[in-house]
């Protein structure tokens, strides 16, 4: 069995944890997230081009479009095997964003088949959403993400204790902080697969966490009078092994589906990827960390109290 | 003892490996016959091909009853179109969700589906007697003489049905929607209260789809299409071949590293796993849930939730063979101390799962449900199939060195 001491170097993993929030939290306010259509509202149509565009043309793409559809900042990328494009655009009609109306849909594909002398079967597919269905796509992916956690709180706290409990679901805002912060930082599109992702990780998450809290609940009990530390790292160690082998059976699925699925498993199967591994780290250095350092305080205020009452 | 374990141990196997077969290959003996799950199973659009559309009724709080003659409408229209897979579904409480597979023109189809019906009332000629507007309400009764749909007409429609009965007294009056004819009553008495009966209705289902078809003729709102998505058929074919391949691949991977790390034990998870995937599949395709790509992944994903089970359990076994258990001693040992740990890891992402499927439409649905029965599957087979295996190797005497059990040095246990 490994002995290593996982609660002495807390520290730098709460630092490490903090300072990719920080690149998130930058990425955020430069760039932003990659909204999909389901967000927004619009059209998304995908192309098949027969040739990998440049960097220039997927450029004078983004300035045809523009000038056909109206759309400020019309996204032109290249998908797959890079032969493929989809755009994403949108009408203006006043203050409202809409779907493009066929008229417009067929008068933007016109332009691109004549400039790359395309056939109708070309355009693979197109999809339109409405402002309605995106606006309330957002609302049911927060709620999704709170009813879950709020469940998952309230189960730990009655198979553990509450302390368990909070810090599972600390643990589980910082995999959605990281999450968040991968679909920024590589412009992930932001659509609906993507509340299955993080509510998928979430459940992972908090799964590697469970495991770790069960050893350590089992422990306490059969070894009660070892010191808080050594009995937390004493669990760590006796769990790692089954960590690693997980992650490991869970990770190569997912590098096998991102290598050769098509666009839409691509974009689902990555911020997973780095969701479930981050949701074992967390479930190590955020989840028991802070768990340990709560008790450790207790117990600290405890010793404190007892010479007072001597 | 030996010999009968090792007999139950093989017909484990054998019958897993049967299911596996009827699943995947279906079965036919004399007349009977289980269709194999490829034949069965429904497409989700994504890979299918086809179109989907939802629509919204223009309108604030429609009732639930004028919801279902606008859904009653819709099929209608699909079945004069031949789309005879196509589904549609009432979504919420103004919303209908319309899914064509295989549709070659998309515009199209969302422009006739959705548009306003028309009903007619024709007399033997042809000519136009009173339209759907002026139907108040039309609804399914059961009478004396059998399953009828009453019918009532507003002020104007009631004056024009009277006139139109009177004249055509004894001959056919025609009801048409969208100029398809679609029942032909004879008119038996002169009705001028504008309260008509339409007899000779088969059962309550056939006289509740025409009220309902009359109904929509007098529809007080507007189908808006809010969403709409068109994928082409070669799209939908390859997302899901390469999506299959890539399932099959990532699957024996995992099944190598199984036995790799963990030997017997992982060799009979993996059997255990051909299991889930055979109990899975089956319900997927026999249940008729709508096999999606994301609902693709939610079976791979739960498939690493069995494996986790399995790895939790074996790295206690270890434990305990470590320890200087028996084999017996050390796999109860095994199971007893990871089940609580499986339990509450499985109820955890059970819950994420079931919120999905309240919260989550379309495609993420397919996700959620597979998700949920495969935990469940996952569950089973994890647990009960493995140690129903597990136990029946051990028992066999066979497998006594401790690195079947994935230890290092050779050193033989007590079974």
């Amino acid at each position: 069995m490994t002995k290593i001491d996982f609660m002495g170097k807390r520290k730098y993993f709460y630092i490490l944890s903090i300072l990719i929030m920080v690149i998130g939290l930058i990425s955020y306010f430069v760039q932003g997230f990659n909204y999909d259509i389901d967000f927004t509202g619009g059209t998304v149509l995908e192309i098949n081009l027969h040739k990998v565009p440049t960097a220039q043309e997927i450029s004078e793409l983004e300035k045809l479009t523009k000038q056909i559809t109206g759309t400020q900042t019309p996204i032109v990328r290249k998908v797959e095997d890079g032969k493929k494009i989809m755009i994403n655009a949108h009408e203006v009609h006043g203050k409202k964003k809409t779907e493009l109306s066929k008229e417009t849909r067929d008068k933007l594909f016109g332009e691109i088949a004549k400039k790359y002398n395309l056939k109708k079967e070309d355009l693979i597919s197109y999809q339109n959403v409405g402002a309605v269905v995106s606006s309330e796509l957002k609302s049911q992916a927060i709620w999704a993400v709170v009813i879950a956690s709020i469940l998952m709180l309230i189960y730990v706290a009655i198979r553990f204790e509450f302390r368990f409990g909070t810090t599972a679901i600390i643990a589980i805002i910082h995999d959605l902080l990281i999450m968040l912060t991968v679909y920024t930082l590589f412009r992930i599109p932001l659509n609906s697969s993507f509340i299955a992702a993080i509510l998928t990780v979430l459940g992972y998450s908090i799964n590697d966490t469970i495991v770790v809290f069960d050893r350590i609940r089992e422990n306490r009990r059969i070894m009660g009078k070892m010191e808080l530390k050594e009995l937390v790292n004493l669990s760590m160690n006796q769990t790692i092994g089954r960590t690693i082998s997980t992650i490991t059976t869970v990770v190569i699925v997912l590098i096998v589906l991102y290598v050769m699925g098509v666009q839409s498993i691509k974009e689902f199967a990555f911020p997973l990827l780095i969701g479930v591994i981050s949701g074992a780290y967390s479930s190590i250095f955020i989840a028991t960390a802070l768990w340990f350092d709560w008790e450790l305080s207790t117990r600290k205020k405890k010793l404190q109290a007892k010479p007072k009452r001597a | 003892m030996q010999n009968k374990s090792l007999a139950k141990f093989l017909i484990g196997c054998l019958v897993i490996a049967f299911a596996f077969y009827i699943v995947f290959f279906g079965l036919e003996i004399g007349t009977a016959s289980i269709p194999s799950v490829q034949k069965v199973i429904r497409y989700g659009l994504d890979l299918k091909g086809g179109v989907y559309i939802v629509y919204e009724a223009a309108k604030e709080n429609p009732t639930r009853r004028e919801m279902e003659s606008a859904l009653q409408l819709i099929r209608t229209r699909l079945d004069m179109r031949n789309f005879y897979d196509a589904t549609a579904t009432i979504q919420g409480s103004k919303r209908i969700r319309v899914e064509i597979p295989g549709v070659k023109d998309p515009d199209e189809a969302i422009q006739y589906i959705g548009r306003t019906a028309l009903i007619e009332f024709k007399g033997p000629s042809g000519d136009l007697i009173v339209s759907g507007r002026n139907v108040v309400d039309a609804y399914a009764q059961q009478t004396a003489s059998g399953y009828v749909v009453a019918l009532k007409f507003d002020k104007e429609g009631t004056k024009k049905f009277a006139e139109g009965t009177k004249k055509y007294l004894g001959q056919n009056i025609g009801i048409y929607l969208d100029g398809k004819l679609i029942s032909n009553p004879v008119v038996r008495a002169e009705i001028d209260n504008g309260e008509a009966v339409i007899e000779g209705m088969k059962d309550l289902e056939e006289a509740k789809t025409l009220a309902q078809q009359i109904k929509a003729g007098a529809l007080p709102f507007a189908l808006k299409v809010i969403e709409s998505k068109a994928i082409g058929p070669s799209l939908g074919n390859e997302a899901y071949k390469t999506t299959l391949k890539a399932c099959i691949i990532g699957l024996i991977l995992v099944f190598l590293f199984m036995i790799i790390f963990y030997r017997l034990p992982g060799l009979i998870a993996d059997i255990a796993l051909v299991a889930y995937v055979v109990i899975l599949v089956a319900i997927v395709g026999y249940a008729k849930i709508t096999l999606t790509l994301p609902g693709i992944a939610g079976i791979v994903l739960s498939a690493a939730m069995a494996v986790d089970a399995n790895i939790l359990i074996f790295a206690r076994l270890k434990e305990e063979l470590r320890n200087g258990k028996t084999l017996r001693a050390a796999m109860d040992a095994g199971f007893r101390r990871a089940l609580n740990a499986v339990i509450d890891s499985n109820v955890t992402t059970i819950i994420a799962g079931i919120v999905l499927l309240f919260l989550g439409t379309g495609p993420i649905k397919g996700f959620a449900w597979t998700l949920t029965i495969g935990i469940v599957v996952s569950f089973f087979t994890a647990i009960t199939v493995t140690r129903f295996l597990l136990t029946s190797i051990i028992n066999t005497g066979l497998f006594k060195d401790i690195r079947w059990y994935g230890g290092k040095k050779t050193r033989e246990v007590d079974a």
